[in-house]
C-alpha cells in the first residue's frame, strides 16, 4: 500500500489575478486523484474558505484551511517574503484569520504586509511551513546565506514550537531544484525539524497554466510576451498524484508521508451560529425570549384590535419557533435598529420573507399584515431548515448612513463588518482583458468587445473569427482567445463592498473572517461575500437604500409643510379606489414598482381591483416568469379566455388566489405540505433546493419522497409526478409573496400620494433622481399631463432642488447644467431678499462663471427680466464683472438681434437642463411630421390593427432584453402620450446604428393590437435627432 | 569557445531519463554524470516550446547540455561548455 499524498499548497483563483482554478475544479481533480483531504492556501486571504469547506465534504475530501501570508522579508533579500500557515482547530482559525486582518490593514489596499514580529502570540493551533523560494528561508539558502537560513528555521521554531514548523521542499524542474531542496533538507536535519513535500500548486491541471499566465500578464498589465520573467517557466504547477510527486522526491523518504501527517492534525468544522450577536444593553435579567415576547404583547391591541385571539395564537407559534431555533437576540437586534430609525424619523421598510412574520409586523419591522394577506410564516423561518432567516431593511437613501453609523456605534467597531462582493469577470471585461494579455490588436479588442451586444445579444451576421483574421491574428492565437476569455469568466477580479450588507459578531469580527481595506476610504470590508456568509451561519442583515422611501419621505413632508396635513402610511385602508383607477389605466409612471413598460402592458390585462392583485402584479411581472411562460396562462384566465382549473382538488385552496398557477414561492411550500405530506421546515428546504439549483440526485430523492407521500393521500402517481415537475419549472422563477406584499404596500404608498398629492409627489421624485425606470424628463411631462404646472428654473424663485410653488413645481437650479451644489449654492446664498435686479446685479452677486450664466440664460432662468435669450447673452459677453471691478453698464450700440425661435430656446432648454419646462420637444417636428402623414400618439390609438402607419416620438425607453432573442423594444414619447414599438431582431440588426442613438424617432410599421394594448410592428425607423 | 546551437544537434539517446549514452556524428557517448535537470514549457500563445534539458559530463570529457523535445519527441544536443 503506498504512501497517500496530500497537496498542502493550493491557490484558487481566489488569490486574486495568480490563481487559476476554481476551488471546485481543484476539488474534481482531487477526486480523480483519490487524494483524501486538500488544503486552500490562497494568499493573505480566507475568501473562498467556506466555499471550499462545503464543497469538499460534498466530495468527502477532507479540506484544510490556511493561507500564504506575506511579511517582511530580510532586507538584505527582498522586500516581502512568504509564509504558509495551516490551521489545525478553531484557536488556530481564529489566529489565522486575525494575522490575515492585522496584513491587510497595514498596508494600502492590495498590498497586505505583517511585520515578522507580528506573529508572536498568535501562533497556537497554527502549524507553519516554510513556503516556497520567496520564503525567507529558501530565499537566504539560494543568496548563500546558510546562517540566515538558519536563523529564520530556528526563529518559526521559536514562534511555533518545533510541533509546528516544517521546512518545505518542492521540486518543479526548475534549474538548481535538487541541490536547493539538498540544501534544505539539511537545514532542516540541523534544526530538528521535519521536511515535507508540496507542489505550489497554481492550477488543477497541467493545460491550466495558459490561464494563470494570463492572469499574471493582467496583473501587470502587460501582454504575455511581454512579462515571460514574470511568468512561470513551465507548465509543472499543477495538481499533482502521489504517483507523479514520489520520484520527485525519491531522495528524501518521509517527505510525502508527512504530508498525510499534518493533514490529520488539521480539523476544522467552519460553522459560526454561536457567533450571532444580541443587542448588548438589557437593564433587566429578562431573556431575550422573554423580552422578545413582551414587546409583542405590547403592540397586540394597536393592530389587532378584532381578531387579537387568531393574532395571539399565531405569535405564540412564532415565538416558540424562535426559542428553538435560538434567534430571539437576533430579531431584538433588528427591532433596535428599526425603533431606532423610527425614533429619528427615518424612513424604514422590511422586506422579504420577514414580511410573513407576525412578529416582524408586530415589531414595526415589517408593514404589512401577515394574516389579512394570507402569508406563511415557515417561508421565513422553520425549525427544520439550519438557515439563518432573511430581514432586509429598506431605508430612506439619504439617511441609511446614519442607520450604519448608530449600528457601528452600538456594537463596537471592532464587531461591525461591511459584507463584501466579488466583482468578476464577465464576457465584456474578459474580452478586454484577456485579449490585452495576448497582444491582440487594440482596436480589435475594442469591437470585440462592443460586439458582445451592448444589448447582451450577439450581433447576427457578425463574425468575430472573420474579423480576426482581417486584423492578421494568427489562426493558433485566436483560438487560445476564444478558449481562454470563456475560461476566465466568473473568476473574481476584486472585491467591492455588497451595498448595506453587515454582519454582527458576539466575538471580535477578525477572529471569524479576515478584514480587509474597501475602496472608499476608511471603510472596512470582511472576504466573504453574502453567500459565503450565510453558509457560514452568520447573521446578516440587509440595510438597503430606496430612493423611494426618499421620495415618500421628502413627499410627506412638504405635504405637511405646505398644507399642515400628516398623513400616516400605515393606518391607510387599501382600498382607495384612486389608486385601483390609476392602475387600471397603467397610469403609473413615477409609482414604484409598476412603472416599467412590462409592468404597464401587464396592469392593462390585470387590471387590479384590490390589493391580493397588486401583490400578484408585483411578483408576476419580472423577467423570471415572463421567461416562464407563466404569465400569458396567468393573463388568459384572468379575462376569462381560459378555464381555471387545478391539477387535483387538493391544490385548489392553495391556488385559488392565483387562478390555479402557481406564482408564489409560499405555494411551493403549502403544496408539498398538503399534497406531499412534506412537515413545514422540510418543505421549506425543498423551496431552496429547488430554487437553488441543487443536484440531480438530491432533486430526484425529494420527487421520491413526494410521489410516495402523495400517493399516501390517494393522489394519481402521474398526477404526482406532474405536479412535481410543475414546481420544478417554476421553481426559480417564483417570488417571495410577502416580499411582494411589501413591495406592494410601497407602490399603493406611492400610488395614493401621485393621485392625490401630484404636485408635492412628483417634485419629491424629481429631487431623488436617478431613480426609478424613466428620465427626469418623462416624469416632468407626466405631471404635466395630471395637471400640475411646471415652473421653469428661476434665478429668484428657484431652489436647488425642485419646489411645490403655488400648487405646481417650480424645478430647481440642480437641472442647469454644469452649475452643481455649489453654483446653485451661490445663486441662491448671494440672493437678496428682494432677489436680482438684472444680469449685471446677478453676475456680480454670484460671480459665477460665464458658461454657467449663459447656461441660466438658455434654461429661461432670467426670463422675468426678457425672454429674450440671445439678447441676454450677447449682453453676458460684453459685461465685465471681476471681483474689483465695478460693473460698467455698456451702452446700447444699437445692433438688434433676432429672437432666438421658438424651436431654438427649446433646444437651448433641453441642453441647459435636460427638461422643457414648457412645450415639448416634438412640437419641433409637429409641422413638418404632420405633412408628412405621421400618427400622435394619440392618432395611433384610433389606427384599425393590421393597418401601416408612421408614427414619432422621443425615445423613452430603450430596451432589448437577453431573453427576447434579439427582439428590442422602444417606448415613444410625444405631446400627448408614449407609443410602444417593438422591432424585430433582422431589423433591429440592419438599422442598428439608427436605433441605438437616436434621440428622436421616426418609426414606419404595422399596428398591432391585443387585449387593449396597442403597439407598432417597426419595418423601417429613421434618426429624426 | 562554447558552442551554442539555437536549433540543437539532433543526437540519438540510448535509455533515456536520464539519458545514459547518445550518439552524435557517428560517435557513441556515455553520460558519467548529470549535474542538473530542469524543464521549460513557454510561448503557448505562439510556438509552443516544451523541454526537458540535462546538464551531463561524458566519458568522452564533455561537459554538455541535451534537452529533449517533448512535443516533437526527438533529442538534441544544445550545448558544450569549455
Amino acid at each position: 500500500m503506498s504512501e497517500p499524498y496530500v497537496e498542502l499548497h493550493c491557490h484558487s483563483c481566489f488569490s486574486l489575478l495568480d490563481g487559476g482554478s476554481t476551488p471546485e475544479a481543484l476539488l474534481d481533480r482531487a477526486t480523480e486523484l483519490e487524494m483524501p483531504a486538500l488544503a486552500l492556501t490562497d494568499h493573505d486571504g480566507l475568501y473562498a474558505a467556506i466555499r471550499f469547506s462545503l464543497a469538499a465534504r460534498q466530495r468527502g475530501i477532507a479540506p484544510i484551511i490556511g493561507a500564504e501570508l506575506t511579511l517582511t522579508g530580510d532586507p538584505a533579500l527582498a522586500p516581502t517574503s512568504h509564509l504558509l500557515l495551516l490551521a489545525e482547530d478553531r484557536r488556530g482559525y481564529r489566529n489565522l484569520s486575525r494575522l490575515i486582518s492585522r496584513a491587510q490593514l497595514n498596508g494600502a489596499k492590495g498590498q497586505p504586509l505583517l511585520a515578522f514580529e507580528e506573529l508572536d502570540g498568535n501562533t497556537a493551533g497554527l502549524i507553519a511551513l516554510t513556503a516556497c523560494r520567496q520564503g525567507r528561508v529558501a530565499a537566504s539558502l539560494q543568496a548563500g546565506d546558510v546562517a540566515g537560513a538558519l536563523a529564520a528555521l530556528h526563529a518559526l521554531k521559536d514562534l511555533f514550537g518545533p510541533q509546528g514548523v516544517y521546512v518545505e521542499l518542492q521540486r518543479h524542474y526548475h534549474p538548481g531544484d535538487e541541490a536547493l531542496a539538498e540544501a534544505l533538507a539539511e537545514l532542516a536535519h540541523r534544526a530538528g525539524l521535519p521536511v515535507v513535500a508540496t507542489n505550489d500548486v497554481h492550477y488543477a491541471r497541467r493545460d491550466g497554466r495558459r490561464l494563470q499566465d494570463v492572469l499574471v500578464a493582467i496583473r501587470h498589465n502587460m501582454p504575455v510576451h511581454d512579462c515571460r520573467t514574470l511568468l512561470r517557466p513551465n507548465s509543472e504547477y499543477y495538481l499533482k498524484s502521489a504517483a507523479e510527486m514520489r520520484p520527485l522526491f525519491a531522495a528524501h523518504p518521509g517527505a510525502l508521508a508527512r504530508t498525510a501527517e499534518i493533514a490529520e492534525r488539521c480539523r476544522l468544522e467552519l460553522y459560526f451560529r454561536d457567533e450571532a450577536a444580541s443587542p448588548p444593553d438589557t437593564e433587566t435579567d429578562e431573556s431575550p425570549d422573554a423580552r422578545l415576547a413582551m414587546l409583542c404583547l405590547a403592540r397586540l391591541p394597536a393592530l389587532y384590535p378584532q381578531g387579537a385571539a387568531r393574532a395571539e395564537a399565531q405569535m405564540r407559534h412564532e415565538l416558540d419557533v424562535i426559542r428553538q431555533t435560538d434567534l430571539a437576540g437576533y430579531f431584538l437586534l433588528v427591532w433596535d435598529i428599526v425603533h431606532h430609525a423610527k425614533r429619528e424619523g427615518i424612513q424604514v421598510r422590511g422586506r422579504g420573507s420577514a414580511a410573513n412574520s407576525i412578529i416582524a409586523y408586530l415589531l414595526g419591522i415589517t408593514n404589512v399584515d401577515p394574516l389579512a394577506h394570507g402569508l406563511l410564516f415557515e417561508r421565513f423561518l422553520s425549525t427544520e431548515a439550519r438557515v439563518m432567516p432573511d430581514i432586509d431593511l429598506d431605508f430612506c437613501a439619504r439617511r441609511r448612513e446614519e442607520v450604519i453609523q448608530y449600528v457601528y456605534q452600538k456594537y463596537g467597531e471592532a464587531h461591525v463588518g461591511m459584507v463584501c462582493n466579488y466583482v468578476t469577470y464577465r464576457s465584456r471585461s474578459a474580452v478586454r482583458d484577456v485579449g490585452k494579455a495576448l497582444g491582440l490588436p487594440a482596436d480589435l479588442i475594442d469591437r470585440l468587445a462592443k460586439s458582445q451586444g451592448k444589448w447582451g445579444v450577439r450581433s447576427a451576421g457578425y463574425d468575430p473569427e472573420e474579423e480576426a483574421e482581417r486584423y492578421g491574428v494568427p489562426q493558433h492565437l485566436w483560438e487560445q482567445f476564444v478558449d481562454l476569455q470563456s475560461a476566465i469568466q466568473g473568476y473574481p477580479r476584486h472585491l467591492s463592498i455588497h451595498t448595506g450588507g453587515m454582519i454582527i459578531t458576539r466575538s471580535r469580527l477578525d477572529e471569524v473572517v479576515p478584514l480587509e481595506r474597501a475602496t472608499m476610504p476608511g471603510r472596512v470590508v470582511v472576504q466573504w461575500d453574502k453567500d459565503n456568509v450565510e453558509d457560514a451561519g452568520l447573521i446578516k442583515l440587509d440595510l438597503l437604500s430606496l430612493r423611494t422611501l426618499a421620495a415618500v419621505d421628502e413627499c410627506l413632508r412638504t405635504i405637511e409643510e405646505t398644507r399642515g396635513v400628516r398623513i400616516d402610511l400605515d393606518a391607510l385602508p387599501l382600498n382607495d379606489p384612486a389608486v385601483y383607477r390609476q392602475l387600471q389605466r397603467a397610469d403609473t409612471i413615477g409609482a414604484f414598482q409598476v412603472e416599467s413598460r412590462a409592468q404597464q402592458q401587464a396592469l392593462v390585462q390585470m387590471k387590479p381591483r384590490v390589493f391580493a392583485d397588486i401583490v400578484v402584479e408585483v411578483a408576476l411581472i419580472r423577467p423570471g416568469p415572463l421567461q416562464g411562460n407563466m404569465v400569458h396562462p396567468f393573463f388568459q384566465r384572468r379575462n376569462n379566455r381560459q378555464p381555471v382549473t387545478y391539477p387535483h382538488p387538493l391544490l385548489e385552496p392553495i391556488l385559488a388566489e392565483t387562478l390555479g398557477v402557481v406564482v408564489f414561492q409560499e405555494q411551493i411550500i403549502r403544496i408539498a405540505m398538503v399534497m406531499g405530506g412534506f412537515s413545514a421546515g422540510e418543505a421549506d428546504m425543498l423551496r431552496r433546493a429547488m430554487s437553488r439549483h441543487r443536484s440531480e440526485d438530491e432533486m430526484a430523492s425529494f420527487r421520491r419522497r413526494f410521489v410516495s407521500g402523495a400517493l399516501a393521500k390517494g393522489v394519481d402517481e402521474e398526477v404526482a409526478e406532474d405536479v412535481f415537475g410543475k414546481l420544478m419549472g417554476f421553481a426559480s422563477y417564483g417570488f417571495c409573496k410577502s416580499h411582494a406584499a411589501a413591495f406592494a404596500k410601497t407602490a399603493y404608498d406611492t400610488l395614493y400620494l401621485r393621485a392625490y398629492y401630484p404636485a408635492e409627489y412628483y417634485c419629491a421624485i424629481l429631487n431623488n433622481e436617478p431613480m426609478g425606470f424613466y428620465a427626469p424628463r418623462v416624469v416632468v411631462s407626466d405631471a404635466r399631463h395630471h395637471g400640475v404646472t411646471i415652473l421653469p428654473i428661476n434665478v429668484n424663485r428657484s431652489d436647488e432642488p425642485c419646489t411645490v410653488e403655488g400648487g405646481g413645481i417650480r424645478l430647481g437650479l440642480r437641472y442647469v447644467d454644469g452649475l452643481g451644489e455649489v453654483g446653485a449654492g451661490r445663486v441662491i446664498d448671494a440672493r437678496p431678499p428682494h432677489g436680482y435686479v438684472g444680469l449685471n446685479d446677478l453676475c456680480r452677486r454670484t460671480r459665477l462663471p460665464r458658461r454657467l450664466v449663459e447656461n441660466l440664460i438658455l434654461a429661461g432662468a432670467l426670463s422675468d427680466w426678457s425672454r429674450d435669450k440671445r439678447a441676454l447673452a450677447w449682453e453676458l459677453g460684453r459685461l465685465r464683472y471681476r471681483e474689483d471691478e465695478l460693473p460698467i453698464p455698456l451702452a446700447p450700440d444699437g445692433v438688434t438681434l433676432e429672437a432666438m425661435t421658438y424651436a431654438e430656446e427649446l433646444m437651448n432648454e433641453y441642453a441647459a437642463t435636460g427638461v422643457a419646462a414648457e412645450g415639448h420637444l416634438m412640437e419641433l417636428f409637429r409641422d413638418q411630421l404632420s405633412h408628412a402623414n405621421v400618427c400622435t400618439s394619440a392618432e395611433l390609438e384610433r389606427v384599425a390593427a393590421g393597418r401601416r402607419v408612421r408614427t414619432a416620438g422621443m425615445v423613452a425607453v430603450r430596451q432589448a432584453p437577453p431573453t427576447a432573442k434579439g427582439f428590442a423594444f422602444f417606448t415613444l414619447e410625444d405631446e400627448w402620450g408614449m407609443i410602444n414599438v417593438i422591432v424585430k431582431p433582422d431589423i433591429f440588426q440592419a438599422q442598428r446604428e439608427t436605433y441605438v442613438s437616436a434621440g428622436v424617432l421616426m418609426v414606419q410599421g404595422t399596428v398591432q393590437r391585443a387585449h387593449g394594448q396597442t403597439n407598432l410592428m417597426a419595418e423601417q425607423s429613421w434618426r429624426l435627432r | 569557445m562554447s558552442p551554442f546551437w539555437t536549433s540543437g544537434q539532433p543526437i540519438e539517446v540510448l535509455a533515456a531519463e536520464p539519458p545514459i549514452e547518445f550518439r552524435w556524428h557517428h560517435h557513441l557517448h556515455r553520460v558519467q554524470q548529470v549535474s542538473d535537470h530542469w524543464r521549460i514549457h513557454l510561448d503557448w500563445w505562439e510556438e509552443e516550446v516544451w523541454r526537458d534539458y540535462w546538464e551531463v559530463t561524458t566519458d568522452s570529457g564533455l561537459w554538455c547540455v541535451l534537452y529533449r523535445d517533448l512535443l516533437a519527441d526527438g533529442w538534441y544536443l544544445e550545448r558544450i561548455y569549455e
